[in-house]
């Protein structure tokens, strides 16, 4: 783990909004709301928390992205990491690329497991962390699911099977985004009070400002949270933090710009960049 | 006559003796499922999930993923179906080193009804890439997919059958891995089976040699890799080919063999004697196979009406 710096911090997520915004404004699409959600998270994970060694995948902390399709901010956090060259977003969804629409570890092995489905993420960190246990290895396991995904039932199984194993070399982060593809969480179908589930379950549980990179490394510092249980970081975010005109709303979920709504999204990260110093 | 579960439980704690890496999943299945031994013998390589297919699926994967050698036991529906997706996804796609056991295969839970009843699985589980398929029917069969399935490198299911058995033919058999064993040759038909229906085929191979029609007897512990080459190599000169199974006709190996065969052009007719779709009868196990005429009197009587 590195000390706190939020500049580096902060230039690494937007390294990553920059790589997801550029990707999606050349290609036409991509799930551009909750990559943008997730991104302070991964930031944090890839820049400070994690011992990761792409060389090294089976004695590096894990990284499970439940929600594959959130892809792009792990692809964009690879590319800043230097672990993939930059020039290799381009084939993003083309024929052969590496970079399909939800992660494959079989075409990235800097990567840890394959998703896409929902609900998979949380039952493969327990196999994962589990697997520490028993092997008596020191890397830990981290998942970050979605809260429209909490209403799959094996995230459930795997919520019990992880607080009755004592699992606390596992962390998950839940990206609170408060929206899914057809509207707000609370009108969907109750994806809401998960504090107070996961807490039934028998984890432990912190809420934090999860696109407040301070927060979020504060909180994954800390963990385990209590010994002999999980712990669990409801992270409350925006969807689609960081481009003003995609924040808060449920239809950028998956964004198909038009070219000059592309370019306006740029145009907005440039002028971060240039207020921040953060020229390429 | 060696009870399967029996055999399967001995035979995994004799493999779990030599090598460290093999761990047990049970999803509230220990006891059912013949892990009891194995629980008793390494308590800290067994795992419990409890009622939680989908989980221990996945968990599994993530285990195979760091080096261990997960054997996971489930009844079979609740494996190869509530469980599919996982299945497919993190054992297939990922080409993940999971055993996965679905106890119970076929019409093994006779009288449980048709929730219990696993007649859609071989067909379910041929679609799942990199995925061995083992449907092992007496005790040493299953002793021998359990070691095999272990030696595999990828995921491999293992239909188990319930129902004590005994070997298809007497004295030393000759079985391999993805090769079909010959149990009988004769030159009028070919008939195709496995699992528990082995031994009902070569039961019927005896009645049809009494009224003097000869016939060749193909048993495919091995379903996936499907043996095409034996398919193929037996069919010549047989006036038709037969498949005897405790599956639906969709899926199974009649449809495995079908394609083979046309396929090759081999311009044979086939007779798939299966369970049939939404066929949901309950009863003791021996009446229920009789029921739907895949026991060895049946399935002889059928073979002759052709010939």
């Amino acid at each position: 783990m590195k000390a706190f710096d939020r500049e580096q911090l902060e230039r690494l997520a937007f390294g990553i909004r920059r790589n997801i915004i550029s990707t999606i404004a050349t290609n036409g699409e991509g799930h551009a709301g909750g990559a943008l959600s997730a991104t302070d998270a991964i930031a944090v994970l890839y820049g400070a928390i994690m011992n990761y060694d792409p060389e090294d995948p089976q004695g590096r902390d894990k990284f499970i992205l439940s929600g594959g399709h959130k892809c792009l901010a792990l692809y964009g956090a690879m590319v800043e990491l230097g672990v993939l060259p930059k020039e290799s977003l381009k084939t993003y969804n083309q024929l052969g690329t590496v970079f399909p629409g939800h992660p494959d570890a079989t075409k990235l092995p800097c990567l840890d497991f394959s998703t896409g489905s929902l609900g998979h993420g949380l039952p493969l960190g327990c196999g994962y962390a589990l697997a520490a246990k028993m092997q008596g290895a020191d890397y830990r396991t981290y998942v970050l699911m979605g809260d429209g995904e909490q209403g799959e039932g094996s995230l459930w199984e795997a919520a019990a099977f992880a607080a009755h194993k004592k699992l606390d070399n596992l962390v998950a982060i839940l990206d609170e985004n408060s929206l899914q593809i057809n509207g707000r969480t609370t009108e969907v179908c109750k994806a809401t009070d998960f504090e107070d589930r996961y807490a039934a379950f028998g984890w432990s549980v912190r809420a934090v400002d999860g696109n407040d990179v301070g927060a979020l490394y504060d909180a994954l510092a800390a963990v385990p949270f209590e010994e002999g249980k999980p712990s669990m970081i409801v992270s409350k975010t925006t969807k689609g933090k960081g481009i003003s005109f995609l924040e808060d709303q449920a239809k950028y979920h998956h964004w198909n710009p038009k070219q000059e709504e592309g370019q306006r999204a740029l145009d907005e990260l440039d002028a971060i960049a240039a207020e921040r110093g953060w020229q390429e | 006559m060696k009870d399967p579960r029996k055999a399967f439980e001995m035979k995994l704690v004799e493999l779990a003796r030599k090598d460290p890496r093999i761990v047990a999943v049970s999803c509230d299945s220990c006891s059912g499922g013949g892990l009891s031994a194995f629980f008793q013998e390494f308590p800290e390589r067994s795992i419990e999930t409890g009622i939680s297919e989908q989980n221990a699926v996945s968990l599994c994967a993530a285990l195979a993923r760091q080096g261990l050698k997960p054997v996971l036991v489930i009844i079979n529906p609740f494996l190869t179906m509530r469980a599919y997706e996982q299945v497919r996804d993190d054992a297939g796609y990922m080409n993940t080193n999971v055993v996965m056991v679905g106890s119970g295969g076929g019409l093994a839970y006779s009288t449980l009804g048709s929730t219990h009843i696993a007649v859609e699985d071989v067909g379910l589980m041929r679609s799942v890439p990199h995925l061995t398929i083992l449907a092992p029917g007496d005790g040493d069969e299953v002793e021998f997919a359990l070691e095999q399935a272990l030696s595999v490198d990828g995921p491999v299911y293992i239909r188990m059958p319930r129902q004590a058995r005994n070997a298809p033919v007497e004295g030393e058999r000759k079985m391999e891995l993805g090769k079909a064993e010959v149990l009988a040759e004769g030159s009028e038909a070919l008939l195709c089976a496995y699992g528990p229906s082995a031994e009902e085929a070569m039961k019927a191979c005896r009645i049809l040699q009494e009224q003097g029609k000869a016939i060749t007897v193909l048993n495919f512990t091995t379903v996936k890799p499907l043996d095409a080459e034996a398919v193929l190599a037996h069919t010549k000169g047989k006036k038709a080919v037969f498949t005897l199974e405790e599956h639906a006709p969709v899926g199974g190996l009649g449809s495995a063999v079908a394609e083979v065969l046309a396929e090759a052009g081999a311009g044979v007719p086939l007779h798939r004697l299966a369970v049939p779709e939404g066929a949901k009868q309950t009863g003791p196990y021996p009446e229920l196979v009789a029921y739907y005429g895949l026991d060895g009197e049946s399935v002889a009587k059928q073979i002759a009406e052709v010939l």
